[in-house]
């Protein structure tokens, strides 16, 4: 579903990310650790086409992203890690907006369920998003990847400043996806989540994916160990 | 579909944006006030006329009842010189009123109204007519200095347009809420383009309705001048396309929302003062408008040399103009020194002539240099549409200056052969005087190569723009 081919990246000869290669089929979670500047988040603008890779390609789907931009972005959903709507309009009116730029178009009960599904509060969906917190708003993002009907799902640290209850919650949506097919890459710096949600880990070192395993194969106390020899 | 849905949206968040809200209605008392004072500006041109023509009207009966006296042989207690039977005393002393009065749409536009005089009264004998108007040296005058609309529409507008949309892009990238909107399957330079078209279409609408609005304030009945009043708002809307068009192609180059404003500024400050200055200081450099003083000095001269040769000069004048001569030399004693007088005011303006058309051929190259660069900003091709709606344009007043010496030649004509004939004055004579109108058909019109030239600017910004960031990199926006 989602897939990078010797992807690479670089900035005025200095390498972002070099010869990436990963697979992540329906129904994978994939968690990419790694410092900050290990290029996780180089790795997901790449799949969004936010910028042009400098080698290799980028595949969702049949697509490669950079000749069909348009195509690869109906199939995925993106949370960054902080996501931002527009204050002035509602959770609900959000929804609805996002879900018609990706040209769905759904009634006001159909979104209402989606915000649900998300974990949203009923009393919440008719409120403006400048008195969300970032917990509600990044349940509108999962609500937005819902009604999008995606098959990718493109997560930046999305639990990161969440507290653990939200956390939580969150994670379980990404199990509830997962089941249904959703292929998942996300970047985090939270072991204990990967460990958790993830079916596959991916250490990342500058640029590079040094290390891939599965989540069965390890266990928490092994995976903080494993990631520490990397990172010194 | 789409598009539809972001419409909706987009009229939303601005409709939730108090902002909106209080600067359209700033925006209607700017306008209100600028139409206000306007009608003042009118008012304060009017008056005079008015009143001249009151004093013009109960004069001309005084001068029927004291005709009819003198003729009946009743004395009156006027000195001998001011006899209204003799007809240089009605030609200089009953002048008519050659009036230029406002047209009904010249509160929009103060123009050149209050540079120029709109009263003349062009009179028998005295200072040759063409120098009775003030100043003539600058048909341009690209200042707009009074607050009427034209200032609100060409000055403040373009700021009120720029504060609309110098950040619809770069906000949204500043606040974050661009990623997720750009990870969905759209056009940014589309998407875009529907969210300043949406301001487009309700800042046009605030617009329209507070310019009629304030337009009926005063008292106006735009119905009765649907016409006009459509023509400035057409040239109104393609000025706002263009500043949009401007402000499309900078939120595109995906700069900080500072930059943009810099940028835009700059932009504003270029096109509606630098350039608009640099057409006038250009024209004035091109053709200089020979002095005025001299021009003086030269009809002082020649008119000295003339009396000087009155006599002969009366007598060259029969020889050029035979039906004028008297049959019977000794009937002529009405207006003895009147006849040579107008003899030798011929001579001056014979020697005079060339430096007159000298001045009027500068002049008028001058405006053809004006006319020609004002396609260079389309603030001035506004002004000049406001002014042309307004009746206060450079070529109205040059038009009213040329009109008032035809008039002035028509009102010598009506007596001098009278006087030539040895007449006296009739009180029935009075009612057939010539009299002035101001014909403002006779104005060359402008707007259809304006409006054609607005309309040009306002889909060259966006064309272009679209063109040259039609695959626009996202990169760029996002990361820099």
């Amino acid at each position: 579903m989602l897939e990078a081919r010797n992807l690479s990246k670089s900035y005025n000869g200095t390498a972002a990310l070099q010869g990436l290669n990963l697979l992540v089929k329906p129904g994978d979670i994939f968690c990419l650790l790694g410092a900050n500047g290990a290029g996780k988040t180089t790795t997901i603008n790449l799949f969004l086409n936010f910028i042009e890779p400098s080698g290799g390609e980028a595949v969702i789907g049949e697509y490669r992203v950079t000749d069909a931009p348009l195509e690869t972005k109906k199939l995925l959903a993106y949370i960054p890690e902080n996501l931002m709507l527009y204050p002035n309009l509602t959770g609900i009116e959000n929804l609805d907006y996002f879900s018609s730029l990706a040209g769905k178009k759904y009634n006001q009960q159909e979104l209402g369920k989606f915000l649900a599904e998300a974990g949203l509060q009923e009393d919440a969906h008719a409120k403006r998003i400048n008195t969300y917190s970032k917990g509600m708003r990044q349940k509108v993002g999962i609500a937005i990847s819902l009604a999008k009907q995606a098959k990718v799902l493109l997560l930046d640290e999305p639990t990161s400043g969440l507290d653990p209850k939200a956390s939580n919650e969150f994670a379980a949506l990404l199990k509830k996806l997962s089941q249904q097919g959703v292929a998942t890459l996300m970047a985090t710096h939270d072991l204990f989540r990967a460990k958790e949600t993830g079916t596959h880990i991916g250490i990342m070192k500058e640029g590079k994916l040094v290390e891939t395993l599965t989540t069965e194969q390890i266990n928490h106390a092994d995976l903080e160990k494993l990631y520490l020899q990397h990172m010194n | 579909m789409a598009n539809r849905q972001q419409f909706k949206y987009e009229w939303l968040g601005l409709l939730r944006d108090r902002w909106v809200l209080i600067l359209s209605l700033l925006l209607l008392l700017v306008c209100i006030y600028a139409a206000y004072n306007g009608k003042e500006k009118v008012a304060e041109r009017n008056q005079p006329i008015a009143k001249a023509m009151d004093e013009m009207k109960a004069s001309d009966e005084q001068y029927k009842a004291l005709i009819d006296s003198v003729a009946q042989g009743l004395k009156t207690n006027l000195p001998a010189w001011q006899n209204p039977q003799r007809l240089n005393v009605i030609g200089q002393r009953a002048a008519r009123v050659a009036a230029f009065e406002s047209q009904p749409l010249a509160l929009v536009s103060t123009g050149q109204s209050d540079l120029f005089t709109h009263l003349v009264k062009p009179r028998l004998y005295g200072e040759a007519l063409t120098l009775g108007f003030s100043e003539l040296s600058n048909p341009v005058q690209l200042l707009f200095g009074n607050f009427d609309l034209a200032f609100v529409c060409i000055y403040l507008l373009p700021l009120l347009i720029l504060a609309f949309s110098y950040n619809v892009l770069s906000a949204e990238k500043e606040s974050g809420a661009l990623r997720l909107t750009l990870a969905q399957p759209i056009q940014v330079t589309q998407w875009l383009l529907n969210k300043l078209l949406l301001r487009f279409v309700v800042l046009a609408v605030i617009v329209v309705i507070a310019f009629n609005v304030s337009l009926m304030t005063t008292g106006l009945n735009v119905v009765s001048e649907f016409s006009p009043v459509m023509k400035i708002t057409l040239a109104l809307l393609a000025y706002m396309l263009f500043w949009f068009g401007l402000s499309f192609w900078v939120n595109l180059r995906g700069q900080s929302s500072g930059s943009n404003a810099v940028v835009l500024v700059s932009l504003w400050v270029l096109i509606v003062l630098l350039i608009p200055a640099m057409i006038s200081q250009l024209a004035n450099n091109l053709y200089p408008v020979p002095s005025r003083v001299g021009m003086i000095s030269e009809l002082r001269y020649a008119e000295a040399e003339a009396q000087k040769n009155a006599n002969q000069i009366l007598e060259s004048y029969y020889r050029d103009h035979p039906e004028l001569a008297p049959t019977d030399t000794s009937a002529q004693k009405l207006y003895p020194f009147w006849l040579s007088y107008f003899a030798s005011q011929d001579e001056i303006r014979k020697a005079v002539n060339p430096i007159l058309s000298e001045y009027e051929s500068q002049l008028h190259k001058q405006q053809q240099t004006v006319d020609q660069l004002r396609f260079l900003s389309p603030a001035v091709l506004l002004q000049n549409i406001f002014n042309e709606s307004a009746g206060t344009s450079s070529r109205h007043y040059n038009s009213y200056r040329q009109q008032v010496v035809v008039f002035a030649g028509e009102w010598k004509n009506y007596f001098l052969p009278r006087m030539f004939r040895n007449e006296l004055m009739k009180k029935e004579w009075m009612d057939e005087l010539p009299h002035f109108s101001f014909d403002a058909n006779k104005i060359e019109k402008q707007y259809t190569a304006d409006v054609l030239a607005l309309l040009l600017y306002g889909f060259a910004g966006f064309v272009l723009s679209f063109l040259l960031y039609r695959n626009y990199v996202t990169e760029k926006v996002l990361l820099t």
